[in-house]
């Protein structure tokens, strides 16, 4: 299967559990319009009565914010870990609805709520501790950043000019993103894989991911460009769109809004649909299952093409 | 030995230049030799100070300045009060800086070095050594003058707090032995005649007296040296490729200088005839009430010494130094020195950058500033602006740090209004400016100002010590951004050109001086023809918070009132069907507003209240009591009710409750509510 061969398979998929578009956007619009309320009660209750509010309607005054932060410092703390928290608390619901998209997508369930969400709290736990257990990877990622940094500081650091260390920390930010795409690249391949084998291993999983992505590295990594390339695109149109709506009235800030809206619902469809195609590529890369047998199986007769460690599935292999 | 002569007379003889016309007193005069080893980060020099007694006292004990001693261990009060960081940049441990003196010697007389003490003034440690007393075998005549020749090496520091190298740049400030100012009674603060000579802190910078300085620099041929005053000529000696650059300068009270292999000099002309118009002339003049002849400026020779990596921001670094020539020259006098060096530190140089001396400024810049963001522009024009409220008004600045960074950060604020407008916020990713990118709010100068000043604290005062401050941040804002609040304040408070008038004077009047905050405060009020002490009292002189307050505000429709009246000499009656009865339009409201004082500073504020009819109503509020009920009777419902409408109290600390409106102004809001749910739907996974 080709890349694009994958995009089209994902699309479909998706177009065929279109409602999960849905699901996906209330679940990040809810905590957005909660915690957006939070914030807005600070500047309400600083400008409701007050006619600066139209000027820093205009342009936002940092004297205003300066005021509020000199007056206020003790309110900060509490609303900033609401907002720590209500992200905290996206995440949960994220990886709980990953749970359900995985199950259709990736098990090929016809998509219904009742599938859905079964999937959702089928795979909850085990994609929390694929998720935790990622982290090591991150933070190795972040740790091989900080290194760099510090090879250049060793290098450049006390010299007199500043762009080597400039285009050292481009460098740096380009190799960042890519360990971070790789490390969550192999997260979804971890996470597919864990729900189509309805595997409780994560650690197996997410190194098998990596495994997988280093058998089919332009497949795998061209996928996730390309994915990403889109979700670019739909920035860019969404960037171009909103410099033609200045939010200088309510019907213009309520068309701005819709705008971002039909944004949102989009990126959600790309999120969808880096799953969807991913899973597509996943079962093309998968090797035929092997017959299932009642009795133990032998170690040598179970080896998997891409994942050595399948060789003793824990739990038997769902049919594709 | 002492030897008696005329203070003009002595600087006539130095070097043998013709004199120009003292602007100053001329109270000391400098001949400096020195040489710089760039490997060993050494300077050694030798020294001729002539120092006259300006004052009716016999003076029997010199002070003077050793700065470069500020960083020689951790225990000076520099150090001790920094904790070796300052402005964001930390010193560099195992690079410590010192001055030692190997020769003072009173010329064809007594040697002194034994009778050098270490004082503290300041302070109470015993360990610092920036300041050092020597009794004369016998003491200096009024009138009188001594010569003495001063031999001493300076070991720099890795650059930090405006002095040091960073590799083979060198910024040298505070590097010579600098005598300290002798305050005859009446003298400022002085109540009998004593030296005014501070150690080095952590918060302070400089005062001196105002001097000649003839100063020859030996640097290896390779170095391009810029420094204070005019180069009158360099020397290169073949045979140990190293150059000597003599630079002179009258009437100032320091002197700097810096070298480096790798600036790219460029020089230029400011030119009053080109780029100032007539038309700014003429209105300039009319705001100041002078005839524009009394503005002429004059060319002054603009030398820049740019890293090869900012070669690109030659333009700006020009513009922004000619804007600063052009607008200061024309507000305030004309800029009496023939030379401005601009110098632009390298990378990691950070310390050594936005400082002033005399004739020299060090400016800052990235390597990539972006074109709107008023870097390195902001810092060359309020660099510059120390020409004239340090360097030319002597403020001392150990004592009253806002009569030189308070006016700075005023006057370099309105000419960055007025030359570039908005400015984005210099935020950077990797380098790149992306301030405007991120769609954040411009600025201008009275934001930024009023933005920090929020944060002074109410600990201290605008003049204090500058050692004494509650902590570095207090300074900080009571020095800079307080000081511009409350001039900005005074200027929007006073007729239009009022300001202009004081600020003018004050320069004009206090040029080569030394004057005091009370001066300036007594000034202002003769000026302005009214006084003024209220505000400095409790602005400059205080710690009072300024706050007032829309409290509330009601509207009650006044109906006819029924019974028994008599009117034009009749009897009538009014029912209740007659009230009711009463002709459309003719609608009357009682409108009740109360303003409240918040804070216990007292300031005069105007107050607007809008009309749903659109009829404007103003009021004029002393501001005394703590609070006023106004009442009024109109034809219409209050809309809004605002003090200080255009906000030009800047030092009112709550713009927010300044303001009632009938019903909220939605826009805003939604506006912000959009933007936040759109980006938080974005962000969340």
């Amino acid at each position: 299967m080709t890349v694009f061969q994958c995009l089209r398979q994902g699309a479909r998929s998706l177009h065929q559990a279109r409602r999960m578009v849905l699901v996906f956007y209330t679940a990040a619009t809810l905590p957005a319009v909660v915690g957006a309320a939070v914030v807005m009660t600070v500047p309400f209750n600083s400008l409701r009565h007050s006619t600066w509010a139209i000027a820093l309607g205009n342009n936002l005054d940092a004297s205003w914010i300066a005021e509020l932060i000199a007056q206020s410092t003790m309110a900060a703390l509490p609303m900033l870990a609401a907002l720590a928290g209500l992200a905290g608390l996206a995440c949960i619901v994220h990886l709980f609805l990953l749970g359900g998209t995985l199950q259709i997508f990736g098990v090929g369930e016809p998509f219904s709520a009742a599938a859905f969400f079964g999937g959702c709290g089928r795979h909850f736990w085990r994609l929390v501790r694929l998720a935790l257990f990622s982290l090591i990877f991150f933070a190795v990622a972040g740790a091989i950043c900080a290194g760099l940094n510090w090879v250049g500081l060793k290098i450049w650091g006390e010299s007199s000019k500043a762009s080597p260390l400039i285009y050292w920390s481009w460098f740096r930010a380009v190799v960042l993103a890519c360990l971070l795409g790789l490390c969550s690249l192999a997260l979804d391949y971890a996470a597919i894989r864990m729900a189509v084998e309805d595997s409780r291993k994560s650690v197996r999983a997410y190194l098998g991911a990596y495994r997988i992505i280093w058998r089919a590295p332009l497949r795998t990594m061209g996928l996730y460009i390309v994915l990403w390339l889109v979700v670019l695109l739909l920035l860019g149109a969404y960037a171009g769109v909103a410099q033609l709506v200045p939010q200088t009235s309510l019907v213009l800030i309520f068309l701005l809004f819709l705008v971002r809206q039909v944004t949102v619902l989009a990126k959600v469809w790309c999120r969808l649909l880096f799953y969807s195609a991913q899973c597509a590529l996943y079962r093309d890369l998968r090797p035929s299952p092997l017959p299932v047998e009642p009795t133990p199986v032998p170690e040598t007769e179970s080896a998997a093409v891409l994942a050595p460690e399948l060789a003793q599935p824990t739990e038997p292999l769902p049919p594709t | 030995m002492r030897r008696n002569f005329g203070v003009t007379l002595l600087v006539c003889c130095l070097g043998g230049l013709p004199a120009s016309a003292a602007l100053s007193r001329r109270v000391v005069a400098y001949r400096i030799h020195a040489e710089l080893d760039p490997q060993k980060k050494i300077v050694t020099g030798r020294e001729t100070l002539t120092w006259t007694n300006d004052s009716p006292d016999a003076v029997g004990e010199l002070q003077f300045h050793l700065y470069l001693n500020a960083f020689q261990n951790e225990k000076s009060s520099f150090m001790r009060e920094s904790g070796g960081q300052l402005r964001g940049d930390r010193s560099t441990k195992g690079s410590w800086g010192w001055i030692d003196l190997q020769r003072l010697q009173i010329e064809g007389g007594a040697e002194l070095l034994n009778a050098i003490r270490y004082i503290h003034p300041d302070d109470d440690n015993a360990d610092d050594r920036t300041v050092i007393a020597v009794t004369l075998p016998s003491p200096v005549k009024p009138g009188g003058g001594i010569t003495l020749n001063i031999d001493f090496v300076s070991q720099l520091p890795k650059v930090f707090a405006r002095t040091g190298y960073r590799n083979d740049f060198f910024l040298l400030g505070q590097w010579f032995p600098k005598i300290g100012v002798y305050e005859k009674a009446g003298m400022r603060y002085a109540v009998k005649g004593a030296w005014n000579c501070h150690q080095f802190h952590a918060n302070t910078e400089f005062y001196a007296d105002y001097a000649v300085y003839d100063v020859e620099l030996v640097a290896p041929s390779e170095f391009v040296v810029g420094a204070t005053g005019v180069e009158q000529s360099t020397t290169m000696d073949a045979h140990t490729k190293r150059t000597t650059h003599r630079f002179h300068q009258e009437d100032i009270h320091d002197f700097a200088w810096t070298a480096s292999p790798h600036f790219i000099r460029v020089e230029r002309q400011f030119d009053p005839a080109r780029l100032v118009a007539p038309a700014e002339l003429d209105a300039t003049a009319k705001m100041l009430g002078v005839a524009p002849a009394e503005l002429a400026l004059k060319p002054v020779r603009m030398i820049l010494l740019i890293q090869p990596e900012h070669r690109a921001q030659i333009d700006r670094h020009f513009h922004a130094t000619e804007s600063a020539l052009k607008w200061f020259g024309l507000w305030y006098g004309a800029y009496p020195y023939d030379t401005i060096t601009v110098v632009d530190p390298p990378y990691g140089g950070g310390g050594a950058g936005g400082m002033e001396y005399p004739t020299f400024i060090t400016a800052g810049t990235s390597w990539w500033p972006g074109p709107n963001a008023g870097v390195p522009e902001e810092v060359i024009v309020h660099e510059f602006g120390h020409q004239y409220w340090y360097g030319i008004v002597g403020s001392n600045e150990f004592e009253e740090s806002w009569l030189d960074e308070g006016f700075s950060t005023y006057s370099s604020g309105k000419i960055m209004d007025l030359v570039y407008g908005m400015r984005d916020l210099p935020v950077s990713l990797l380098g790149i400016p992306v301030g405007r990118l991120l769609g954040l709010p411009r600025i201008d100068s009275d934001t930024i100002d009023r933005s920090i000043y929020l944060f002074y604290g109410k600990h201290d005062p605008v003049v204090r010590n500058g050692w004494q401050y509650y902590n570095r941040a207090s300074y900080g804002i009571n020095s800079y951004m307080r000081p511009a609040a409350l001039l900005r304040t005074l200027e929007n408070h006073l007729p239009p050109g009022v300001m202009a008038r004081i600020m003018r004077a004050w320069y004009q009047r206090y040029k080569f001086r030394h004057p005091t905050s009370h001066d300036f405060a007594g000034l202002a009020s003769e000026v302005s023809g009214r006084d003024l002490n209220w505000f400095f009292d409790q602005f400059v002189f205080g710690t009072n918070e300024l706050n007032y307050r829309v409290a509330e505000v009601t509207s009650e429709k006044i109906g006819t009132s029924i019974g028994s009246f008599v009117e034009n000499g009749k009897r009538i009656e009014i029912t209740k069907k007659d009230a009711g009865a009463k002709k459309k339009g003719s609608e009357r409201y009682r409108i009740t507003v109360k303003l409240v004082r918040e804070g216990e500073s007292v300031f005069p504020v105007d107050m607007e209240m809008l009309l749903e009819n659109g009829e404007l109503v103003r009021h004029h509020w002393d501001g005394v009591d703590r609070w006023v009920k106004l009442e009024f009777t109109k034809a219409s419902k209050p809309h809004a009710v605002e003090i200080d409408p255009g906000r030009k109290i800047l030092l009112d600390s709550r713009f927010a409750d300044n303001s009632w409106r009938a019903s909220p102004y939605l826009q805003p809001f939604a506006k912000w509510s959009s933007n936040l749910v759109f980006w938080m739907q974005m962000v969340l996974p």
